[in-house]
């Protein structure tokens, strides 16, 4: 990311505060991007992304330029979101009752359709590494070497997520359509 | 295919967070570095001073370990003295007859034994 060097600097020379106020709006989409992929939920991935820039303002004078600054905020911003997942799931076990009433609830009750809902349907249908690849992709329009920095994968097995997702929904789409 | 990723691009366009974000972070940032300096010193004494005591616990056991073991040693010598000669020159005979197995785990028990208060710092706690 070109502004990095300068964030970087500012570590640096000790101007974290500057540092953090470039590393913000620098950082605010991939951020909210790779929590939103991996969260699935826009209002939790804004949650967390709060969360992880603070945490990221806590842990910067200990950033020691060892990893690439992007490498460090993507790091931190999978585990946390990862974590969240889990307690998330934990959480909301199906075998409780309440939440299972609730569940009930909603789907019976009958909503209008999203804009495109039969490619959202499909998209959460995919594996889960596809469906991040592609959320990721396409979300800001990425190139295949920035998803890959940001799944902490190599470039040629996200291509082989990307090719095999967008197969995928490709086939599925055409059979909806065909139906 | 040029149809998926058009359709794709239009699915998550509207994927962003609230306005007002970017103000939320810095004044949570500076929320946190308000907290009064004192505050901070006395929480970062405080964690230091709970790593002192437990150190302290530490060196008292592994002291205790190490003395206790000593003492135990001296008594058996002093009180049974005679006997302990016997029963180790009575080893060493056993342990020579019956070959090199014997005596590798006798040398393999003392080893860990002499280990022990090493092995427990890698314990879980």
């Amino acid at each position: 990311m070109p502004a990095d060097e300068a964030i970087i600097q500012l570590i640096q020379a000790g101007r974290g505060q500057e540092a953090f106020e470039r590393l913000v709006p620098a950082y605010r989409r991939p951020v909210f991007g790779l929590a939103y992929s991996i969260l699935r939920d826009r209002a939790a991935a804004e949650d967390l992304a709060q969360e992880v820039f603070v945490k990221l303002w806590q842990a910067l004078p200990r950033y020691d330029g060892r990893a690439r600054l992007s490498t460090w905020i993507y790091a931190i911003t999978r585990n946390a979101a990862v974590s969240a997942l889990r307690a998330r799931r934990r959480s909301l076990s199906m075998s409780d009752a309440a939440v299972l009433a609730e569940v009930e609830d909603v789907a019976a009750t009958p909503v209008a359709e999203p804009h495109d809902a039969g490619l959202r349907r499909e998209v959460e249908a995919l594996p889960e590494k596809q469906r991040q690849a592609v959320t990721l992709y396409y979300l800001d329009e990425r190139s295949v070497d920035e998803v890959a920095e940001m799944m902490g994968l190599p470039a040629n097995t996200v291509k082989t997520h990307l090719h095999r997702a967008r197969a995928r929904l490709a086939a599925a789409l055409g059979a909806g359509e065909s139906a | 295919m040029n149809d998926l990723d058009a359709r794709m691009r239009r699915l998550f366009a509207d994927a962003d967070t609230l306005p007002g974000f970017e103000a939320r972070v810095l004044a949570r940032a500076a929320a946190l570095e308000a907290l009064p300096a004192a505050g901070r010193l006395a929480d970062a004494e405080r964690r230091l001073e709970l790593g002192r005591r437990r150190l302290r616990r530490e060196a008292w056991v592994n002291g205790a370990i190490v003395a206790g073991t000593g003492a135990a040693g001296v008594a058996v010598v002093l009180r049974h003295g005679a006997s302990v000669t016997n029963w180790v020159l009575e080893f060493a005979a056993t342990a020579a007859d019956s070959g090199p197995s014997l005596s590798i785990g006798f040398a393999l028990a003392v080893v860990a034994a002499g280990a022990w208060p090493l092995l427990r710092g890698f314990l879980p706690r």
